[in-house]
């Protein structure tokens, strides 16, 4: 048997109490001349011998009864049975460090709590006994390889820190099986707060990866309470059709239904705030917008009141505002009247409403375009245009040295091979009647324009088309069911080039008349007046690599953390930032060596909604992943000593307890004294 | 009404003499009472005599009254040349007293006097049996003094039985009379009941009140305590907090016996504690003599 406070055995001799107090407290009798001891005899012989056993019986409870006291303020513990009584093989610690470990109880964070109890847990054990450990996210943090060094491993312990990641117990399983080795396979104990992300993996891979051994018994120690928290599980943040900014947040509410009151703040400023109803257990969603403020980007964060688990009560959100475009429509036929123009449509889908990132739109007959300089535009969409009046070559230029350009053909394109404008080759013309096929619109362009998701592009009929003399059909951004290409996308030079291989009229499709013309040609001059369009939203998430086109002509770049630490990050060839945020959320700052062009990303955590969802694994499903093994539950509070027990051996601090209870009980029946025992 | 106060046992005790002590009962009594200790159950006119204070107005002869205006009594045969006889129990038990209370055997001194007082007020003869005197019934005036006197001298000591007394009484209660016990009855019932049994026999009317102390009955002290016996020396030491309840159910279970025994044998019997006012427990004797009547 050992102790778990075994400085409570001082308190042993504590138990003599009863009998000192009893030698104490005895009277001197008194001696009474009675006039008859007849009655008193009888009384006597009658009553004494049980009165004497009652006492003796009382004395020996309360002095058992303070034996006890003392015993479950030691915490005794039986080492037979114990997950590590008398067993050889090493003993491998698996403490989980995600995001949801630094929930706090009591101003204490769990992984404190856990932390303190591993350590009380590897101070009883044996000097001989091998101990490793294993801190764990969604993946391996920090290994110790398993070692006698105790304080070694108390230093690796106290070393680990909270990550900004969720968790996932099967690579730390994985890394487990590699560190026990050996003819014993060993412990495993698994400090967790033992939500149901943590064992979702493993559940799934029920035992079936590399370095599991059925013979390994596992301790699965819950570790903590389970909050009442509610989060923000994600956000977004873009610049609306109205010109303001529109956001979107989605709420996690665990347990309870209520309603979550949030804040939003941007560039230092609160610019918002509201509540949000909560389901209960599931995500709900809420919108919002903010005027858009001051210069081309912004930062902040939507926040909720704090709670127990910290890491889900905001969200950082940075992106920047793309605006001022100024666009040039090349209208190659004007035709009878307005709705006859070839770019009617198109300037339909910029100006109804108008785009509120557009400055200008200029609309030009090609023979006007010697009459324009070019650099004053960002794009230029040049509509059943085949010449320029000489200038075909300025443009080349203009779109090498950044432009955006998008072409869309007509009848004046040649039926037969041939260039236009000096930047597209065609092999000609075909006319027979095909409809489109639904695109990839998860990334690039298409990703920034809701809604198309559910648009049913085989509606989008193409009777007539021209063909492309080159390009690859990488550069297809949406195609038709033949697979020849409806919209292409390619650089030229710095520039961005699109080629509609239809018309942008409704001479050889009826397209302009379906909802998602509309959207995605505003979103199409948008990407080509701004290269940097596709990252308006500068968010990143931890540890996993950033790649964020930089402005021309930035040279060098440092990150500033939100702690205030300064490091450096790369610039690859493409000029792109490469960098990776370490598992830490909030506002970085990246600094350029041109200071108008500083800004801030946004890191915030992967799987946040699992993360976030405080439900638990159940011990069944846990037995389930870790099939053939000895599998040991147990709960841990901060005010408990499960975990220790659970791992020496059988806790009779419950069998004490109710000893006591019953001791209790005795006493209080042989001391009671009613109406009618007395009568 | 009497005064209480003045009629507790502690502070009659206070008075000098039997004789005072038995003269203030009475005169607390009276207001109170009509006592008559002897009263006999023949039908047989004997003769007249004058109405004393006391007497039942029952026996008033009101033709005698019409004729005369004097209020005379009428007695019969059997009231008449009538003796009594105290038997005192004086062994060591009756020195027994508890928290300043009167011993036993003074409290049955007192009430024996008191008797013996009343009955020769009233003409009866009044004797005396104790283990150390024997003072056979009379009348006279001059007896009642020898009768004080006698109880002045009663001590408390050694062992009495019962029929070690009651053997003696044959020669001074020739005739059918009465023999008062005042007695703790520390002894066995059936003993007691045998002795008894031959007085009652012999035609002699018993009556036996049995005296206890308050603290024999109720048994009030703490803790652990040696009993000494008074009579034997023996000592038992035990708790007395541990016994109380036992012992008193069983005080009370040996006070019932005695009372179904005598009741069972036709003797009266009559409990008093030693903290009773003296003209209630007399007072409380007559009138359940006078219903026993």
């Amino acid at each position: 048997m050992i102790f778990g406070n075994p400085a409570f055995l001082w308190a042993l001799p504590a138990a003599l109490l009863p009998v000192l107090l009893h030698l104490f407290n005895r009277k001197k009798p008194t001696v009474v001349a009675f006039s008859h001891l007849a009655l008193v005899r009888m009384a006597h012989q009658q009553r004494m011998p049980k009165r004497k056993l009652r006492d003796l019986i009382l004395l020996l409870l309360r002095t058992l009864l303070l034996l006890l006291l003392v015993g479950l303020f030691a915490r005794p513990v039986v080492r037979k049975g114990g997950i590590l009584g008398g067993e050889e093989g090493r003993t491998i610690v698996l403490l989980d460090v995600s995001a949801s470990m630094g929930a706090t109880f009591a101003g204490r964070e769990r992984l404190d709590s856990a932390r303190e109890e591993i350590q009380r847990v590897l101070r009883t054990l044996s000097a001989d006994a091998e101990i490793g450990l294993v801190t764990f996210s969604d993946r391996v943090e920090t290994e110790q390889s398993p070692t006698r060094d105790r304080a070694r491993l108390i230093g690796a312990l106290s070393g680990a820190k909270v990550r900004a990641r969720p968790s996932d117990v099967l690579p730390a399983l994985k890394a487990a099986g590699a560190m026990a080795g050996g003819a014993h396979p060993g412990t495993v104990m698994i400090v967790s707060d033992q939500a149901a992300n943590v064992w979702r993996a493993a559940m799934a891979a029920r035992g079936n990866w590399e370095g599991h051994d059925p013979r390994t018994r596992f301790v699965v120690a819950e570790v903590g309470e389970t909050p009442d928290s509610r989060g923000i599980v994600d956000a977004d943040l873009n610049l609306g059709e109205e010109g303001n900014l529109r956001g979107r947040a989605s709420f996690l509410g665990n347990r309870s239904a209520g309603s979550a009151a949030w804040t939003l703040e941007l560039n230092g400023r609160a610019v918002g705030k509201g509540e949000t109803p909560l389901s209960g257990g599931r995500t709900d969603e809420s919108t919002f917008q903010a005027q858009l403020p001051e210069g081309g980007y912004f930062s902040g964060k939507i926040s909720l009141t704090p709670d127990a688990m910290a890491f889900d009560d905001g969200f950082h959100l940075a992106g920047r505002v793309p605006k001022g475009f100024r666009v040039l429509l090349i209208d190659g036929e004007r035709g009878g009247g307005p709705s006859d123009s070839e770019v009617y449509y198109l300037k339909s889908a910029l100006e109804s409403p108008r785009d509120p990132r557009i400055e200008s739109i200029e609309t030009v007959t090609p023979d006007a375009v010697a009459a324009v300089k070019l650099t004053d535009y960002d794009a230029i969409v040049a509509a059943n245009t085949v010449e320029l009046g000489g200038r075909e070559a300025d443009l080349r230029g203009w779109l090498e040295n950044g432009g955006g350009l998008l072409l869309a053909p007509g009848s004046k394109w040649p039926k037969t091979s041939g260039q236009v404008l000096g930047v597209v080759g065609t092999s000609g013309r075909a006319r027979r009647p095909l409809v489109a096929k639904a695109p990839e619109v998860s990334s690039g362009l298409l990703a920034h324009i809701a809604g198309l998701s559910g648009f049913e592009w085989p509606q989008v009929k193409v009777d007539e088309h021209v063909m492309l003399s080159a390009g690859s059909p990488a550069d297809a951004v949406i195609s038709l069911a033949d697979g020849t290409p409806l919209l292409i996308q390619r650089k030229i030079g710095k520039g961005n080039l699109a080629v509609l291989t239809t018309s942008l009229d409704r001479a050889w499709t009826n397209f302009p008349s379906k909802p998602a013309f509309a959207p995605l040609l505003r979103e199409l001059v948008a990407s080509l007046a701004d290269p940097l369009r596709e990252q308006t939203s500068l968010q990143a998430f931890v540890d996993e690599p950033v790649r964020l086109k930089l402005p021309e002509g930035v040279r060098s770049v440092s990150i500033v953390a939100p702690d205030g630490a300064v490091s450096s990050a790369g610039i690859d060839r493409e000029g792109r930032l490469d960098w990776t945020p370490p598992p830490v959320t909030g506002l970085f700052e990246v600094r350029t060596d041109r200071p108008d062009q500083w800004f801030r990303l946004a890191v915030n955590m992967r799987e946040l909604p699992a993360e976030a969802d405080t439900r638990r694994a159940r011990e069944a499903d846990v037995r389930e992943a870790l099939p053939g093994s000895t599998v040991q539950w147990v709960v841990y509070r901060a005010d408990s000593s499960n975990l220790l027990s659970a791992v020496q051996g059988r806790d009779i601090t419950n069998a004490l307890l109710f000893i006591l209870l019953a001791i209790l009980l005795c006493e209080t029946l042989l001391t009671w004294r009613p109406s009618w025992r007395t009568a | 009404m009497p005064n209480e106060a003045l009629l507790d046992p502690v502070v009659v005790a206070r008075l000098g003499n039997l004789e005072l002590r038995a003269r203030r009962i009475l005169d607390g009594l009276y207001s109170g009472h009509h006592a008559n200790i002897i009263r006999g159950h023949s039908q047989d006119f004997s003769e007249h005599r004058a109405y004393n204070a006391g007497d039942d107005p029952k026996t008033l002869d009101w033709k005698i009254f019409g004729r005369t205006d004097r209020l005379v009594v009428k007695q019969y045969e059997e009231q008449t040349n009538i003796g009594a006889v105290v038997i005192l129990d004086d062994s060591a038990s009756m020195n027994f007293s508890a928290g300043g209370r009167l011993t036993k055997l003074e409290y049955a001194k007192t009430l024996a006097a008191a008797l013996g007082y009343l009955a020769t007020r009233q003409g009866d003869a009044i004797g005396l049996i104790s283990r150390q005197t024997l003072l056979p019934p009379a009348s006279a005036r001059g007896h009642l003094e020898r009768f004080f006197d006698a109880l002045e001298k009663g001590r408390a000591e050694g062992v009495w039985t019962m029929s070690d007394v009651s053997g003696r009484l044959g020669r001074p209660l020739r005739k059918r009379g009465f023999a008062i016990v005042l007695s703790d009855l520390m002894e066995d019932v059936d003993t007691v009941l045998s002795s008894l049994r031959s007085l009652a026999a012999r035609r002699h009317e018993v009556i036996v009140v049995q005296l206890a102390d308050p603290a024999e009955r109720d048994l009030p002290f703490d803790g652990p305590v040696i009993f000494t016996d008074m009579e034997t020396g023996e000592k038992i030491e035990t708790n007395a907090d541990a016994i109380r309840a036992d012992y008193q159910a069983a005080f009370e279970a040996r006070r019932q016996q005695f009372s179904h025994a005598f009741a069972g044998a036709g003797i009266d019997h009559l409990f008093l504690t030693t903290d009773t006012p003296f003209d209630k427990g007399l007072g409380a004797f007559l009138t359940w003599r006078a219903a026993r009547s």
